[in-house]
């Protein structure tokens, strides 16, 4: 079943095919989670995400054929407005979290995950301290685009808007990301590196 | 420190963790695909069966109705030629006591050629008035017509 389409995977998964959807879960879900992480900052977060991104697909559009050849564009939208909606009920929770008196506790999400992961979430935190003081739909362009690799068509098709859109914000987001990281960064103490992709192919 | 614009490489999911995530969305597949159908039509199925059920009763109790109900008292009775419902019909009116006595009083001259019969059976019409039937016994007579046989 490994060699099948994601096409004909979806189409299989659809028609009660458990195993089928399994398998595209096992090809795509690593790429998912790797966005979610870079959206959050969290790896933890990035697998709960993963897994909502998933089973979403699943029950929204499991009975409807796919329309590109992989279903990875689809994948990423949907985890883009899970994204969304994760980050609205961190904050309410983290709004109820403040009105308690508890010292917070930090623990490891992972208790298996060597110091790497750790640098990861560290590293990522800071990047997205000023990552997320771009507009939602720059941040979306740049995460997909840049960071995740997908293509300028495939991104217009995960975020269901036309293609110039998706250049203009790319453009845009760009600059104002140098902007900010030179800036609003630590002072004198900045390495603006340029945008590369960074892909591990599977 | 150095603020660095791209996110560090790609990790794999952990393979253990991958594994279980994917048991689970695949039981979740196979359970939501064995629930049963939408409520829907099931509800449309059901209500059909109440109402085929209803209507039987409502059939089954009309029919009992029709071989037991009472006499509603008429100035009128039916003088029938044959024991048929569709057959040739002499109205008697008022002042009736006996209707069987009074149809074979006048069953020779409302039905000039036919051979009086020699027994008369009275049934309850389904309009609730009396109708007088050649016939043997009055039971079977006013049964196989599908009607009650008069008191």
């Amino acid at each position: 079943m490994d060699e099948l389409s994601d096409r004909v995977l979806w189409r299989l998964a659809g028609e009660g095919d458990g195993s089928a959807f399994g398998v595209l879960f096992e090809r795509h879900a690593g790429r998912i989670y790797n966005y979610c992480f870079r959206r959050t900052g969290d790896w933890a977060a990035a697998d709960d995400l993963t897994s909502t991104t998933f089973l979403l697909a699943w029950r929204g559009h499991g009975r409807t054929p796919l329309q590109a050849e992989s279903a990875l564009p689809l994948l990423y939208g949907i985890a883009t407005n899970a994204l969304r909606n994760h980050r609205r009920s961190l904050r309410r929770r983290r709004d109820a979290f403040a009105r308690l008196p508890l010292e917070r506790v930090e623990e490891p999400d992972f208790a298996e995950e060597g110091a790497i992961r750790l640098d990861d979430q560290a590293a990522m935190q800071r990047l997205l301290s000023v990552f997320t003081r771009l507009p939602r739909r720059e941040q979306d362009v740049i995460a997909l685009c840049d960071w995740s690799g997908l293509s300028y068509e495939d991104a217009a098709s995960a975020l269901d808007v036309p293609i110039g859109r998706v250049r203009s914000r790319l453009a845009r987001g760009r600059r104002r990301l140098r902007e900010l990281a030179t800036t609003n960064g630590p002072q004198a103490d900045v390495d603006v590196v340029p945008l590369r992709i960074e892909v591990n192919e599977r | 420190m150095s603020l660095r614009l791209t996110p560090p490489p790609e990790r794999d999911f952990p393979a253990g963790r991958l594994e279980q995530r994917k048991e689970q969305l695949v039981s979740e597949i196979y359970a939501s695909t064995a629930r049963p159908a939408p409520r829907y039509p099931r509800r449309i199925l059901v209500s059909v069966a109440a109402l085929a059920v209803a209507g039987i009763f409502a059939a089954a109790a009309y029919a009992g109705y029709t071989l037991i109900r009472p006499v509603t008292p008429v100035a009128t009775i039916g003088c029938y030629e044959t024991d048929s419902l569709g057959g040739n019909t002499a109205v008697l009116t008022s002042g009736i006591h006996a209707p069987v006595a009074a149809c074979a009083r006048k069953y020779a001259s409302a039905f000039p050629g036919s051979p009086r019969p020699a027994q008369f059976a009275a049934c309850v019409l389904p309009s609730g008035s009396i109708g007088v039937f050649p016939g043997d016994t009055a039971g079977d007579t006013c049964k196989s017509l599908g009607l009650a046989e008069a008191p």
